[in-house]
């Protein structure tokens, strides 16, 4: 595990070093996404090399997210107490969005058929 | 005197850790996603620091090395992109246009629904990035200049959407194709969504991973992008 481990902060190193000696517009971790896939495309790194790793990783990636959302508490004032009208922005928002993706994808579908 | 005694990195990484644990069992329990660990978790670690007094600068030493870990976990979201990459290539054009018009849509529409009832450009900013997973979209927020831990709490709303509407969406839309399903999950409602394509299906829930990777790379540079646009066309946020 832990040798799987190194592997992924290994590239995740390399991005960081990347991302700021070439000055990209990208963040390190995207890059080391994209490094990632890129190895295991061209099998310099093999899927059950990261796998397990990756499994947990993914999985508890909410543990890790946790103690941003700690710092909500200091910017509550800039909702100006409008929770609701944003809560119902993000869910109508996110509810025509589903419904583009989805019909996008039966027409191509349909076409291609 | 309490804060000399939690001035140690253990004391913030137990702290998470217990309450993420206690949230997560919260969760199991009551059966309802919106009660995410993120949600109850948040809750109980604010009211431990406000009840015990502790300053948040002590909490943020340990949870400094539990966050670390997003670094990562973001770089392992290659791996349910690479596993489902032969159905990605067969239909790779369609699912891009999907996933790309879902993006869009959401930029959009919440752009557009700000505006019209007057939320400030701080929370506006905040909110584009809502539909990417969490690790992608707080990296995203901090980029353009939102807050990260609102555009945090606000995908979460987003995703809890999408669990709740998915499946009468596709009944009313007649939709039963398992790729479909699966992209105009992942691709709007990220993790959770997920969680209701992996109920839905196998093959929903390994094209729903597969695209919050999509998803999330494509948003890193079509957010900065429709920030430009705005600005040009309209003013400046």
């Amino acid at each position: 595990m832990i040798k799987q481990f190194s592997i992924i902060v290994s590239i995740l190193a390399i991005s960081y070093m990347l991302e700021i000696g070439l000055n990209l517009p990208i963040p390190a971790s995207i890059i080391g996404m994209l490094l990632l896939l890129i190895m295991l495309l061209t099998k310099i790194i093999k899927l059950d090399q990261v796998e397990k790793v990756s499994d947990v990783l993914l999985g508890e990636i909410t543990l890790f997210i946790l103690p941003l959302s700690i710092g909500i508490m200091d910017s509550l004032d800039l909702f100006e107490g409008k929770f609701l009208i944003v809560f119902f922005i993000v869910s109508i928002s996110t509810i025509i969005s589903m419904i583009v993706t989805a019909l996008i994808m039966k027409l191509l579908l349909n076409k291609a058929k | 005197m309490i804060n000399e005694l939690v001035q140690n990195t253990a004391f913030g990484v137990a702290l998470t850790v217990i309450c993420y644990e206690i949230g997560k069992w919260i969760q199991k329990k009551t059966g309802l996603k919106v009660l995410s660990p993120i949600l109850t978790g948040t809750i109980m670690i604010v009211s431990v620091l406000l009840i015990t007094n502790i300053n948040y600068e002590s909490y943020k030493q340990g949870a400094s090395i539990v966050s670390f870990f997003i670094g990562p976990a973001t770089v392992s979201f290659a791996i349910p992109l690479y596993k489902n990459l032969r159905i990605i290539k067969e239909n790779l054009l369609i699912i891009i246009l999907g996933i790309f018009g879902g993006l869009l849509t959401g930029l959009i529409t919440a752009f557009c629904l700000c505006m019209i009832f007057g939320i400030n450009n701080q929370v506006t900013i905040s909110m584009l990035p809502k539909s990417v997973t969490s690790a992608i979209g707080y990296v995203i927020s901090d980029m353009i200049g939102g807050r990260p831990e609102i555009t945090l709490v606000l995908i979460l709303i987003a995703g809890v959407t999408g669990y709740v509407v998915g499946e009468y969406l596709f009944k009313i839309l007649k939709i039963d194709n398992p790729l479909i399903k699966g992209v105009t999950l992942g691709t709007n409602s990220h993790v959770v969504g997920t969680a209701k394509a992996m109920e839905l299906g196998e093959k929903e829930g390994a094209m729903s991973s597969a695209a919050i990777t999509i998803a999330g790379v494509i948003m890193v540079f079509l957010v900065p992008l429709f920030l430009r646009i705005i600005e040009l066309l309209v003013f400046k946020l």
